[in-house]
């Protein structure tokens, strides 16, 4: 940018700050250029931009919301997931992450009974999480459908296998719903910019008054993270339509999907089971295939005669804790806001709407600080 | 040494599975299949083929948990094996759900099934017009895949296939030592039995692979099958009724109701719709007599009416028929034919 357009929108700033200033102090109306830039449009910026429209679009006019990223569907990672609605077995103490994971269940299940949830991608699958040994009861049991204990015959069927549960899920395929999204916010004149954002300074200067960053696993490149890793996962995409339940092994020996896992989707089979914390390596690995593909086939026999249609590789934002909170950060004489909404691991599609509806609590924050409600009562 | 030659009419879940059961377990026997229609023209290629028992009233409780358990088990093996996808056979989850609370709220298979337990009103809410349901887990045969599959394990021990309407069991008699009538309904010509009656089933298959549990009301008349290549929706139940012809009414019916307990059908195309007669009766018939012929007593073993349940009891009622002939051999040997 010239040093002459920087000046202008420098300039302009100032006088954005200026006057709402002045509002703050002679109160009136809020006519006042609120723009609000989300980086990244997987399911949680996407998800996000939907909940701050949602409930801000009357309260705070104009409302400019806007999306950059580098990649859009169908090339993010949210796109490659199988997209069955299941979180970890334990949410480790982050019971907000057991919230956040119930809210984007019922809220999922509230469009079954429309039409509309095809157009979503959501539907309703049952399915089996198989154990090496006893386990205690995980987080999602009051969440999920029927669950229950695997019965000593079912077990049988799974030799390697001697516990485990029952319950209906819910399937929330990427695919399909992140173009229901861009949709969705399309027609409510959310703009989308395909680049990738270098730092948050860089939306600041083209104008930006609150940034929310939904970068995923390279947030990193914004604002150093340490506790931010790479989770590799490889999948292999499969036809293999009599398969009708998901099947998840958990075998803690190695530890969260680096165990077989088989979840068909509304066209194919995603048969994955690998987790790879560091492994910045998106090409697909042949020595993971064939590793995969024998694990599964050990689990589900009939997938011998399978046709293989396709390999993917992604990279989970894992983290111990979804990074979900406010930063102020100051750069020279300029203060803006950011909401951090990343990390969210192999549970993205799982949590998004619920970490999406606090997104938009923690910018009501904001906007409350900013004066620039007319109503100083919550309605979150 | 002479073989014993067997004769199994009807090539329908139930022909084939007894013809295989027979093959395979008396090799001094040579079985050939005579048929008017093999898949995919059967009724058993168009049934959903969800493994899902009613009660009979006048056989033993016991008599029928064998038929079922033994048929389920078999099933399973497949399921569970290489051969699953060849023989369209696999795991079937979903609901069987009541407009009122039922009597019998645990019918007699509930343990052989897996995981047989009453819906908790989280799930009752996803159907708002019923007051009560059962989930459970069980098994999905697609004879469209199965009976090639049983053909080929048939002629895998030397059986033999004939394609010919049967119209008078004396004159097969002739030719055979021992008759197994498996036609279905084609009993009520055959045998001249008026004891079995079609009971018409209409059924649509639609394109939403999106489904994978089913969905029954136990009415019968309403149920949502997800298949392997479609998901198959119905039905009807007309006793007496003859038509192989599609109805249209029938299919708007079928549409609406289905529709109703699954909204996103509104949405789904339908591939085809199909009509076929279950052999209904008071009971299946599974007994033997004896034709005499030319002075020959020919065992005539009878596996038919199995009414909507076909599928569901084969592999069971198949061991029945054989153990019944094989009794029958010991205890009368067959004489030389003229």
């Amino acid at each position: 940018m010239s040093l002459h357009c920087l000046r202008l929108v420098r300039a302009r700033h100032t006088l954005k700050t200026c006057l709402g200033q002045c509002r703050f102090l002679f109160g009136g109306t809020k006519k006042f250029d609120m723009k609000v830039c989300i980086i990244g449009a997987g399911v949680i910026g996407l998800s996000t931009a939907q909940s701050i429209y949602q409930h801000f679009h009357g309260r705070v006019t104009p409302l400019n919301i806007e999306v950059y990223a580098d990649v859009f569907t169908p090339l993010t990672t949210s796109d490659g997931a199988a997209g069955l609605w299941q979180p970890y077995l334990y949410d480790k103490g982050n019971v907000q992450e057991t919230k956040w994971n119930k809210e984007t269940f019922d809220y999922l299940l509230s469009f079954l009974s429309s039409p509309d949830s095809i157009q979503m991608g959501i539907f309703l699958q049952s399915g089996y999480n198989l154990c090496t040994e006893p386990m205690e009861d995980p987080s999602f049991k009051d969440a999920v459908l029927g669950f229950r204990q695997l019965t000593k015959r079912e077990l049988d069927m799974f030799p390697g296998y001697s516990f485990g549960w029952f319950n209906t899920a819910l399937m929330i395929e990427g695919k399909t719903y992140l173009p229901w999204l861009m949709d969705w916010l399309g027609q409510r004149k959310v703009q989308f910019y395909q680049r990738k954002i270098g730092s948050f300074q860089e939306l600041v200067d083209s104008g930006a008054d609150v940034i929310i960053n939904c970068s995923g696993v390279r947030s990193g490149d914004l604002q150093p993270d340490p506790e931010l890793k790479p989770g590799r996962g490889q999948i292999i995409k499969v036809d293999a339509p009599w398969l009708k339940h998901w099947i998840l092994t958990h075998d803690s020996s190695s530890g969260v999907y680096n165990s077989p896992y088989i979840i068909p989707g509304s066209c194919l089979v995603t048969v994955g089971g690998v987790f790879q914390v560091g492994n910045w390596n998106l090409q697909n690995s042949s020595v993971d295939h064939k590793r995969i593909w024998e694990a599964a086939c050990k689990l589900e026999p009939s997938l011998q005669h399978a046709r293989k249609v396709e390999d993917w590789t992604g990279l989970r934002p894992s983290r111990s804790k979804v990074r979900l909170e406010r930063e102020t950060i100051r750069s020279g004489s300029h203060v803006f806001e950011v909401i951090h909404n990343y990390g969210h691991g192999g549970f993205g599609l799982t949590i998004h709407r619920g970490c999406a509806e606090e997104a938009a609590r923690l910018f009501e924050q904001i906007l409350e600080q900013k004066g620039l409600l007319a109503h100083s009562k919550s309605r979150l | 040494m002479q073989r014993v030659k067997v004769v199994v009419v009807g090539a329908g879940v139930v022909g084939l599975s007894t013809a295989v059961r027979i093959a395979e377990a008396l090799p001094y026997c040579s079985v050939t299949v005579i048929a008017e229609k093999f898949s995919p023209n059967t009724t058993s290629d168009g049934a959903a083929g969800i493994l899902l028992p009613t009660e009979f009233p006048d056989i033993p409780l016991d008599r029928q948990q064998r038929w079922f358990k033994e048929t389920f088990d078999h099933l399973l093996a497949i399921a569970y094996s290489p051969q699953a996808a060849d023989a369209g056979v696999y795991l079937s989850s979903g609901f069987h759900i009541f407009k009122d609370v039922p009597c019998e709220k645990k019918p007699f298979w509930a343990d052989l099934v897996f995981g047989f337990r009453n819906m908790s009103d989280k799930e009752m809410k996803l159907f708002p017009n019923h007051k009560f349901g059962q989930a459970f887990t069980t098994l999905k045969c697609e004879c469209l895949s199965y009976l090639p599959w049983l053909e080929k394990r048939f002629r895998a021990v030397g059986g033999q296939i004939l394609q010919e309407k049967v119209t008078d069991l004396h004159k097969l008699a002739l030719n055979y030592d021992a008759i197994i009538n498996c036609s279905g309904v084609g009993s009520h010509f055959l045998v001249k039995n008026e004891e079995v009656y079609p009971v018409r089933g209409q059924m649509l298959m639609v394109n939403a692979p999106w489904l994978k549990n089913f969905v029954r009301d136990a009415d019968g008349k309403t149920y949502i099958y997800p298949g392997i290549r479609y998901v198959n929706i119905g039905g009807t139940r007309q006793v007496d009724d003859w038509r192989m012809e599609v109805d249209k009414e029938d299919s708007e019916g079928i549409l609406e109701r289905c529709s109703r307990l699954e909204p996103s059908l509104r949405v789904a195309q339908v591939m085809g719709e199909w009509v076929g007669l279950r052999p209904g009766r008071a009971n299946p018939r599974v007994e033997r007599e004896y034709l005499h012929v030319q002075g020959r007593q020919v065992p005539l073993v009878h596996n038919y009416g199995h009414g909507g349940c076909g599928i569901t009891l084969s592999w069971g009622t198949a061991l029945d028929a054989l153990n019944l002939l094989r009794q029958s051999l010991f205890d009368k040997p067959p004489q030389a034919r003229l």
